[in-house]
C-alpha cells in the first residue's frame, strides 16, 4: 500500500518542509547537471536514504505495479528516435524516472498526510490545490485496494489481459468507481462545512536541530545548481 | 409545532429523467421521519435536496422550493447548511479521508473555526459516545465496517446539528450494531434532534420512527404515522418488506382447518 508507514527513523524525523525542498533541488541537480556520475551519485543517495528509513527498497518497486510501464518507457522512445545510442539513453532516462519515483514515494511513506498539506501551505501553495494534492496521496491506498479487487472479480470470471492490449474490464469499472467515491466525498466533505474558497489549516510544524542542519546543507548543495 | 423542513412542488430530473416530481413534504422540529421506497424511486435524491447538496453539487433541473431552518437551499452554500444540517452517507469508506479516527472527527470542527479547548471537548465526547476513543490514533482505513460507519457518525454528530441526514445507515452493519445505532439514534431525538433516514429495513422503522413517507415514482405515495403506513396494505404491493407484526401468512403456508 502507497501510504504513511509510522516509524522511528531519522528520515522521519525530517520536518516536511525540509523534505520538500531537498526534493525540488535534487530534482534540479539532476536535470541540470545531467551526467552518468550525477546519476550514479543519486541513486546511491536514495539507497541510503531507504536504508537510514528502515523500509526495504524492495516495497517502492513492489508498490510501483502498473507505474514500471513508465519507467521502462524511455528505453524503446529512444530507440526509436536513435537505434544506435538508443538503448544507452533509454536506459538513463529510465534511471532517472525510477529515482524519481523512488523519491516521491519515500516522500509518502516517512511523512504524514497533514504535514504534506501543512507544508505546502507553508510555501504559499494555493490551499485548494494543496488540498487536493494530500487528498488524492491519502486516497492512493483506496484506489490500490479496489484495483486489487477489479482484478480479482475479472479474473474470476476467466478475463486474462493480453500482453500489451488496453485492460478495459479493469479500468471502465475502476474510474467509474473513482468518479463515484470522489463525488461521495465532495458531498460528505462540503456537509461538514468544508469550503474551497475558505480552507482552514494551522500549521503546527517545528524544526528540530538536525532540520536547521539540514537547511545550512542546502546552500553548499544550491550553488551547484546556480 | 415548529416545521424545520418545508418542501413544496418540488421536481428534480437528470435530463430528462424525472426523479422527483411535484413533491410536498414538511418534517417538524423533534421528529423521526423515515423514508423508504423501492430501488430508483428518489429517495436519497429526496436525502440530498435538504442539505443543498442538489442543486448546488449534483447538476440537474430543480424546481420547487426547499426551505431547510428557513433557508432556502438553492441561495445558501453547502458549506452554510451544515452548521444547521449534518449527513451521513452509505458507504463510510467514502467519507472517511483522515489518517487519524482524532481527526476525522476534528475535521468539521475545525472547519467552523472552533476554539482548539471546544474541538478536543467536542471530539472526545463523541469518540466516547461511540466507544472508539481508545482508537483515536489509529488509522480509520484498519477499523472494521460497523467501526467506521460509527466514525462517519460521530464526525457528523460532533457538530450538533439540528438535523440528522442518514442514508442507508445500517446497510454494512450487522444486526447488533444496527440496533445500537438505532437506540442511539433514538436518544439524539428525544433530545430534540430531528432525524430523518432513509432506510430499507422497515422492521428498524417500525420500533424507531414516529413518521414515515413512502417514495414511489418520485412522489409521496403514503406519509402518516410509523405503525398506520407500515401495515398498509400497499406496501407489499410496491415490492417493500412488511415487518413482521404486520406480516401476513401467504395462502400456500396456512394451515387448512
Amino acid at each position: 500500500m502507497i501510504a504513511f508507514i509510522p516509524k522511528n527513523s531519522p528520515v522521519h524525523s525530517i520536518d516536511a518542509r525540509v523534505k520538500i525542498l531537498y526534493f525540488i533541488l535534487l530534482v534540479l541537480i539532476l536535470i541540470i547537471k545531467e551526467s552518468i556520475p550525477v546519476l550514479v551519485a543519486f541513486s546511491l543517495m536514495t539507497l541510503l536514504l531507504y536504508i537510514s528509513s528502515s523500509i526495504p527498497l524492495t516495497k517502492p518497486l513492489r508498490d510501483l505495479g502498473a507505474a514500471w510501464v513508465f519507467v521502462l518507457l524511455p528505453i524503446p522512445l529512444h530507440l526509436l528516435i536513435n537505434l544506435q545510442t538508443g538503448i544507452y539513453l533509454g536506459i538513463l532516462g529510465s534511471v532517472f524516472t525510477l529515482n524519481l519515483i523512488l523519491l516521491s514515494l519515500l516522500m509518502i511513506y516517512t511523512t504524514e498526510v497533514k504535514s504534506i498539506l501543512q507544508a505546502l501551505v507553508f510555501f504559499k501553495v494555493p490551499r485548494e490545490l494543496a488540498f487536493m494534492l494530500t487528498v488524492s496521496i491519502r486516497f492512493l491506498p483506496v484506489m490500490q485496494e479496489r484495483l486489487d479487487r477489479i482484478r480479482i472479480s475479472q479474473a474470476v470470471r476467466s478475463y486474462e489481459p493480453a500482453p500489451f492490449s488496453i485492460p478495459i474490464p479493469i479500468i471502465v469499472p475502476l474510474l467509474h468507481s473513482s468518479l463515484k467515491r470522489a463525488m461521495e466525498l465532495a458531498i460528505s466533505l462540503e456537509s461538514r462545512g468544508f469550503d474551497p474558497e475558505n480552507i482552514h489549516t494551522t500549521i503546527d510544524l517545528r524544526l528540530n536541530p538536525a532540520d536547521y542542519l539540514l537547511l545550512l546543507l542546502l546552500l553548499p548543495l544550491l550553488s551547484l545548481v546556480f | 409545532m415548529v416545521k424545520l423542513i418545508q418542501i413544496s412542488n418540488l421536481s428534480f430530473s437528470y435530463g430528462k429523467k424525472a426523479v422527483l416530481s411535484n413533491l410536498n413534504l414538511s418534517v417538524e422540529r423533534g421528529e423521526f421521519l423515515g423514508i423508504i421506497g423501492p430501488v430508483g424511486s428518489g429517495k436519497s435524491t429526496l436525502l440530498f435536496t435538504m442539505n443543498g447538496v442538489i442543486p448546488h453539487l449534483i447538476n440537474g433541473n430543480f424546481k420547487g422550493n426547499v426551505l431547510v431552518c428557513g433557508m432556502d437551499t438553492r441561495k445558501t452554500k453547502v458549506s452554510e447548511l451544515s452548521k444547521r444540517v449534518g449527513i451521513v452517507l452509505q458507504d463510510p469508506n467514502s467519507q472517511i479521508f483522515s489518517l487519524k479516527v482524532w481527526d476525522e472527527v476534528a475535521f468539521a470542527l475545525e472547519n467552523r473555526k472552533l476554539p482548539k479547548e471546544e474541538i478536543a471537548r467536542r471530539v472526545a465526547k463523541y469518540l466516547g459516545l461511540f466507544g472508539l476513543e481508545s482508537m483515536r490514533d489509529r488509522d480509520p482505513n484498519n477499523l472494521s465496517e460497523g467501526q467506521k460507519q460509527k466514525l462517519t457518525l460521530a464526525s457528523t454528530l460532533a457538530m450538533e446539528p439540528e438535523i440528522i441526514l442518514l442514508d442507508e445507515p445500517s446497510s454494512n452493519l450487522d444486526f447488533g450494531s444496527a440496533v445500537e445505532l438505532y437506540n442511539m439514534l433514538k436518544s439524539l431525538q428525544r433530545e430534540g434532534r430531528t432525524i430523518i433516514v432513509v432506510e430499507h429495513d422497515t422492521e428498524m422503522l417500525l420500533d424507531n420512527a414516529t413518521r414515515v413517507i413512502v417514495v414511489k415514482d418520485g412522489k409521496i405515495g403514503i406519509d402518516g404515522p410509523t405503525k398506520k403506513v407500515l401495515s398498509d396494505p400497499r406496501i407489499e404491493r410496491y415490492g417493500l418488506r412488511v415487518p413482521c407484526p404486520f406480516k401476513k401468512t401467504p395462502k400456500s403456508l396456512r394451515v387448512r382447518k
